[in-house]
């Protein structure tokens, strides 16, 4: 994972779809969106990196 | 107690709302436009919104923002008018509540997305104004379902629910939902005459107004006006040099009998006839766009928009995420984690850093023909993180992205 710090606002890192650690990072933040009180199929809200899923949209 | 104003734009499709319900009421409202006040003043007057948004309404020192909001309080002041429009029954209030909820979360959404790019008012993305055009046409085909076997969408009398729906859908009615469009929402439409021809509706909103073809979004329009001035030019140009060819052929059988130096003159004038106003407009029609580094790159066997497309209306994300991921195109797009630089305050307060981030994609509101992400606010009150992973065109860091 490359990191480019040459944003004030941004951090950006450059993510491999064949390297696997990238691959399940890019499947958590695409699949789990739900927040958390939304959840209504599961007891627990869903979480990327250990963090709960408050607010996300499909940027589309 | 001062008469209520209300202060709105002046074709707010949610302020007539308001208008609609103080006619049911006989409230003498004053309106105010706010796209004749000054900026000084309307920004004093956006302090006094308690949303900082409008529709406001000022009943002396009494302010209250949004619609719906101002709508109720309206209601809730006649008890006649109430007890017809809304109703002491817990069911049909909670079921007039749940209509609301449905078209403020289902169809008002649409509004920047279509109406927004008809009126010029936002980004024109031509493949989205389509995209979304289908949304809307599911969520219409419900509320039409719904009323299939039903008069009101609530019970058997007129609701407030009716009023709400009705005025969120007339932009759509009058620009969107051509004939094509009505004939798959029988119902629906038989309900909107019904509901709009109400006189206290339309001595509000008029006439209504069924739109003929659905309108197209602006840019597109614009362009095509664009094209037509071309040619238009381009025939004005061609007419005019037949009609100084002819007028040479003639000038040359009559310059026989005329003397050497009229002919000389009239050879100075033509160059100047040659050069005038259509031929100097001309580079102004054709001024061209710089081009987007990333519309040049080589072309991608990845469709974009079919993706999302997939994506987003498919329930098993995960079989499509592994098809894209699995045969993806990496020498045309690659895939970024980003994560926000918070400072000072900001990730403290959840409704903050949800504007931030709602804040932060405006920006980036050109980009999306060139991107998909998902991207949001992770983390508990107060270490809240704006993050997400992104998908766009290129193998760089382009330069949508970079604020600095």
């Amino acid at each position: 994972m490359k990191s480019h710090d040459a944003f004030e606002y941004l951090t950006v890192k450059n993510l491999d779809p064949k390297n696997e650690s990238d691959r399940q990072l890019i499947e958590e933040f695409m699949l789990k969106t739900y927040y958390i009180l939304n959840n209504y199929f599961s007891d627990e809200g869903q979480t990327v990196s250990g963090k709960n899923v408050v607010d996300v949209e499909y940027f589309k | 107690m001062s008469n209520p104003t209300l202060y709105c734009y002046k074709n707010c499709v949610n302020s007539k709302l308001v208008q609609i319900i103080t006619r049911f009421t006989n409230t003498k409202l004053e309106i105010v436009n706010l796209e004749k006040m000054s900026k000084s003043n309307l920004d004093k007057l956006l302090k006094r919104s308690p949303t900082g948004l409008f529709p406001l309404l000022q009943i002396g020192d009494f302010f209250l923002s949004g619609s719906i909001a101002i709508a109720r309080f309206f209601l809730e002041r006649d008890e006649a008018v109430h007890e017809v429009l809304v109703g002491k029954d817990v069911q049909r209030r909670s079921s007039i509540n749940m209509w609301i909820d449905f078209v403020s979360t289902n169809l008002w959404p649409f509004y920047d997305e279509i109406i927004g790019q008809i009126l010029g008012k936002t980004e024109t993305h031509q493949d989205l104004f389509s995209l979304a055009i289908g949304d809307l046409m599911q969520v219409l085909l419900k509320i039409n379902n719904h009323l299939a076997f039903r008069t009101f969408v609530v019970d058997y009398q007129i609701s407030f629910g009716d009023l709400v729906i009705a005025t969120s859908l007339y932009p759509y009615f009058s620009l969107v939902v051509d004939e094509k469009l009505r004939a798959n929402l029988p119902h629906l439409v038989r309900w909107y005459s019904f509901i709009s021809n109400l006189k206290e509706v339309s001595a509000v909103i008029g006439v209504p107004r069924l739109c003929k073809v659905t309108q197209k979004p602006h840019h597109v329009k614009k362009e095509t006006a664009v094209h037509q001035q071309q040619v238009k030019v381009e025939n004005t140009q061609n007419n005019e040099k037949h009609a100084v060819k002819d007028s040479k052929k003639e000038k040359k059988a009559d310059s026989k009998q005329q003397q050497d130096n009229k002919v000389e003159a009239k050879k100075e004038e033509k160059p100047k006839a040659e050069a005038k106003p259509p031929v100097t407009k001309e580079p102004e029609v054709k001024v061209e766009k710089k081009k987007n580094p990333l519309d040049i790159l080589p072309p991608t066997p990845l469709d974009l928009d079919a993706f999302k497309r997939e994506f987003l209306n498919t329930t098993d994300k995960k079989t499509s995420l592994n098809n894209l991921l699995n045969n993806f195109d990496a020498e045309g797009w690659s895939f970024w984690y980003t994560y926000y630089q918070k400072s000072g305050d900001q990730g403290k307060i959840l409704f903050r850093t949800c504007n931030l981030k709602s804040n932060f994609l405006q920006k980036l509101d050109k980009f999306r023909k060139y991107s998909f992400s998902a991207f949001g606010v992770y983390g508990t009150e107060p270490n809240l993180d704006v993050e997400g992973v992104w998908m766009w065109r290129g193998k760089e860091i382009p330069e949508e992205v970079n604020f600095q």
